[in-house]
């Protein structure tokens, strides 16, 4: 990715959901129950608690796949930069040195010329 | 003194004591910046056979660091502790002359900055190679800030910045470790080299 | 996720959180067709862009970027540029919405061209070219932005 895809990425890392988010959802979830009208259902969610438990199932399954999903992306990246770094110190040295020897070499036949 | 002639002093004064503060501060000189602009190299990677292309900044150099546990990355986990970028490309042409001197120059022209030195430079007539190393020192001649490397062959040309205090003598050594040959020194009995013998990375 | 999908669209916090909201809500009630956290993640993704998507329609036309609108740079990580990512922000919620969403899912969410053809059901070209596009249009507004000198 060049440096202004890079920008971008930045630019469009992901967000947070603002305080009481959760809550939020769970009021609606409440309005939701209120207004369906399913018998079957209805007679699961009949106990409150159990509407409540089922919502809060929802939005920590929900909430620990996109963490698990993130810290999966970020193992990938790390997985990634880490190549990378080993790729790019790899060709630092090897031209490094070439450089160096071109040098001897050169020393070498100047040193060698004055015999 | 009147008004005007002590105003005009006190702010003489003031900039000698800036001046003096600056001066005794080991820091960069205004307008140091290890980091190269190698945006030309971009247009000139659609021309190539074979593009390598690293672009590391301080964060990633983070985010890497976290995964090289293994007992091969420790040296190279050495080098990029400090470091705040790693910028490599190394294109790779199908004949000689697809990049010009031209090209090269738009990098080493950044490099006649006062704040770099180079501290290599070689030429092989033979092979047509041209390689150059800078470093940025900080002002009191002390911490390295970054380093550059031009290697210019007839089918390739590589550019490499670190940005940060590198130390020079471990990216030396890692030639030999985590997969990288070494390069030992063969001639045959006419005392030339033969074809092939430099590594590719 | 969701929340961030959302908000990229519309950049608006409270649209954000109502198109959010709307999904997890969703989520509660086609929750017993979720077969994988694989397939969690696919359907909390493609429900965010078609919600994000909805709402958008509603919404006014989005006024072009002016740099007198960028707000003052929040905390961000010491490496980034805040008035450039804000900036590319509001550019991104500027581009047409099928753009928008490509851009969104390639960048935030780093998908590969097949998966986000999957998620916003079209051929893989169209996702090209949307990408292709897009990044053209940004490129351009961008340089516009910074008066020639982009990044």
């Amino acid at each position: 990715m060049n440096p202004w895809e890079e920008s971008l990425r930045e630019a469009l890392r992901r967000k947070d959901a603002p305080p009481g988010f959760s809550n939020r959802v769970l009021a609606r979830v409440r309005d939701l129950r209120a207004r369906e009208k399913r018998p079957w259902f209805r007679a699961f969610l009949a106990r409150p608690a159990l509407r409540w438990a089922a919502a809060a199932l929802c939005l920590v399954i929900a909430v620990s796949v996109a963490f698990w999903d993130q810290q999966q992306r970020q193992r990938r990246q790390g997985e990634l930069a880490r190549m990378q770094v080993k790729q790019a110190l790899r060709i630092a040295s090897v031209k490094l040195n070439a450089a160096r020897r071109m040098v001897q070499e050169v020393n070498q036949g100047t040193a060698q010329s004055r015999l | 003194m009147n008004a005007r002639n002590k105003k005009i002093r006190s702010g003489a004064l003031a900039a000698f004591f800036v001046a003096m503060l600056l001066g005794t501060l080991s820091m960069p000189a205004f307008g140091q910046n290890p980091r190269l602009d190698i945006k030309n190299l971009e247009a000139l990677a659609k021309k190539a056979s074979e593009v390598v292309d690293v672009n590391l900044d301080g964060s990633l150099l983070k985010l890497a660091s976290k995964f090289m546990t293994d007992e091969d990355d420790r040296e190279a986990l050495g080098i990029i502790k400090n470091l705040k970028g790693v910028y490599v490309k190394s294109l790779t042409f199908d004949e000689p002359g697809d990049y010009s001197e031209g090209d090269v120059e738009a990098i080493r022209s950044q490099l006649q900055a006062p704040a770099w030195s180079r501290i290599v430079s070689a030429r092989s007539k033979h092979d047509g190679e041209n390689a150059e190393i800078y470093l940025m020192t900080a002002t009191d001649g002390g911490s390295v800030l970054g380093m550059a490397i031009i290697c210019a062959e007839p089918k390739e040309l590589t550019v490499v910045n670190i940005v940060g205090p590198v130390d020079i003598d471990k990216l030396s050594q890692l030639e030999g470790k985590m997969g990288i040959p070494r390069l030992e020194e063969q001639t045959d009995e006419s005392g030339q080299k033969p074809e092939g013998h430099r590594a590719k990375p | 996720m969701v929340f961030s999908v959302a908000y990229h669209f519309l950049h608006d916090r409270s649209l954000a959180d109502e198109v959010a909201q709307d999904v997890f809500l969703r989520l509660y009630q086609n929750l017993a067709s979720i077969v994988s956290p694989q397939h969690l993640v696919f359907w909390l993704r493609k429900v965010a862009c078609r919600r994000a998507l909805d709402m958008a329609r509603k919404l006014p036309k989005t006024p072009p970027v002016g740099l007198q609108d960028i707000a003052e740079p929040s905390a961000e990580s010491p490496d980034t540029d805040p008035l450039l990512s804000e900036g590319l922000r509001r550019m991104v919620a500027s581009l047409p919405k099928d753009a928008r969403a490509v851009i969104i899912l390639r960048y935030q969410e780093e998908l590969e061209l097949a998966e986000i053809a999957r998620i916003l059901d079209v051929p893989v070209n169209t996702v090209k070219s949307r990408l292709e596009r897009a990044l053209g249009v940004l490129r351009e507004k961008l340089n516009r932005w910074t008066g020639g000198v982009a990044r």
